[in-house]
């Protein structure tokens, strides 16, 4: 190799190494604000119940008290499930996460998911449109609902002010669940992309996040046999279809 | 009843921000994103707006854009929050106080007061 042709390898490698740290200093960032969120609320309840509670509190209704601390456990099992999440994220890329198959109802596990964004669905005013077949099958149940979780948060930042379907249908074999919004939607131009590690739609760029979540997704599916993938267009709404087997290896 | 308006797209910091400032004296609604409250206070003009950096769908900054050339709207008073520092938000529309998140009550009271005064 002449001395020129090292000097350019050299450089090159030098600049691949800067582009690393870059990104690794990005990851600071966006974990600074995917967790500013959980901790302002936290901040704010807090201050809310301390002042209250230290002035008049004999003569705050008890249902109100109720109200603001489940408030505050919603958010912190939110940041829990987050944290369980991060934690697996190496596991996930190697393929090595254990999978503890279970059998349960999908329509059970996806009528929670929703209940459990009641609250946030009706301040949004997303009307939820359920259709729900029972389908009774084996999977793990961690996997499937932290991709549930994943789409119906998605469906409620980027299609507030508009309904949301959830469906859940199947045969035999399959089982299918479709989240569907009517919201700002995906550039088809973006599609092949969006499943990719840290990447982010263009109309997501001012929301806080590390664009993994669709990522996740898809690699948790991945050892049930399962997909998901994407029909939008912008302005249009996105579907988002999750197909799984009724029992792994079919 | 002065009456504010916050927009964020977290309902957890809308609610307890929302139920701080109506223990304070204030009329309170809240919405969950730009677009969403550029309806509601076209239906309702808020007499100050507390409104969110970061947020899907119309942003703050995106917010802000539209409400300048809406004359409905252009003079509503505006309290920009986010969690990033004020200056890394890009300038080019104008806001009149800056809420750092997380922010405490305190805070929260002195700026709207503040931007009411």
């Amino acid at each position: 190799m002449l001395a020129g042709e090292r000097r350019e390898m050299f450089a090159r490698l030098a600049e691949l190494e800067s582009e690393r740290a870059d990104h690794a200093f990005e990851l600071f960032v966006m974990a600074a604000q995917e967790l500013g969120t959980p901790l302002s609320t936290m901040v704010l309840t807090n201050e809310l119940l301390l002042g209250r509670v230290r002035g008049s509190a004999d003569e705050l209704p008890r249902q109100w008290l109720v109200e603001q601390l489940e408030m505050q456990q919603a958010v912190v099992r939110r940041m829990q499930a987050m944290m369980q999440l991060w934690l697996v994220v190496p596991q996930l890329r190697a393929g090595t996460l254990p999978t503890l198959l279970e059998t349960f109802d999908l329509a059970e596990l996806v009528a929670d998911a929703v209940e459990r964004h009641r609250e946030e669905l009706a301040w949004a005013r997303c009307a939820v449109e359920l259709e729900l077949q029972p389908l009774p099958g084996s999977w793990d149940r961690f996997r499937v609902d932290a991709v549930l979780e994943h789409l119906l948060s998605n469906a409620l930042k980027f299609g507030a002010g508009h309904p949301i379907e959830v469906i859940v249908s199947g045969d035999e074999q399959t089982a299918t669940i479709r989240v569907r919004d009517h919201g700002i939607g995906i550039a088809p131009s973006e599609h092949a992309h969006i499943f990719e590690r840290f990447v982010r739609v263009s109309s997501a760029a001012r929301v806080p996040g590390f664009g993994l979540g669709l990522w996740m997704s898809r690699a948790l599916l991945r050892p049930l046999g399962g997909t998901i993938t994407v029909k939008s267009a912008l302005q249009s709404g996105a579907t988002f279809t999750v197909t799984l087997p009724r029992a792994p290896g079919e | 009843m002065t009456s504010l308006l916050i927009v964020d797209d977290e309902l957890s910091i809308a609610h307890a921000a929302a139920e701080l400032l109506r223990f304070a004296g204030y009329e309170v609604a809240t919405e969950p994103n730009g677009h969403v409250a550029l309806a509601s206070m076209r239906r309702r003009r808020p007499d100050l707006l507390l409104l969110d950096y970061m947020m899907p769908v119309l942003d703050g900054l995106q917010t802000l854009a539209a409400m300048r050339v809406d004359a409905a709207l252009a003079a509503i008073p505006v309290i920009l929050m986010s969690a990033a520092p004020e200056r890394a938000i890009p300038r080019g529309e104008r806001w009149l106080r800056f809420l750092s998140k997380p922010f405490r009550e305190a805070t929260l009271l002195t700026a709207v007061a503040s931007a009411l005064a």
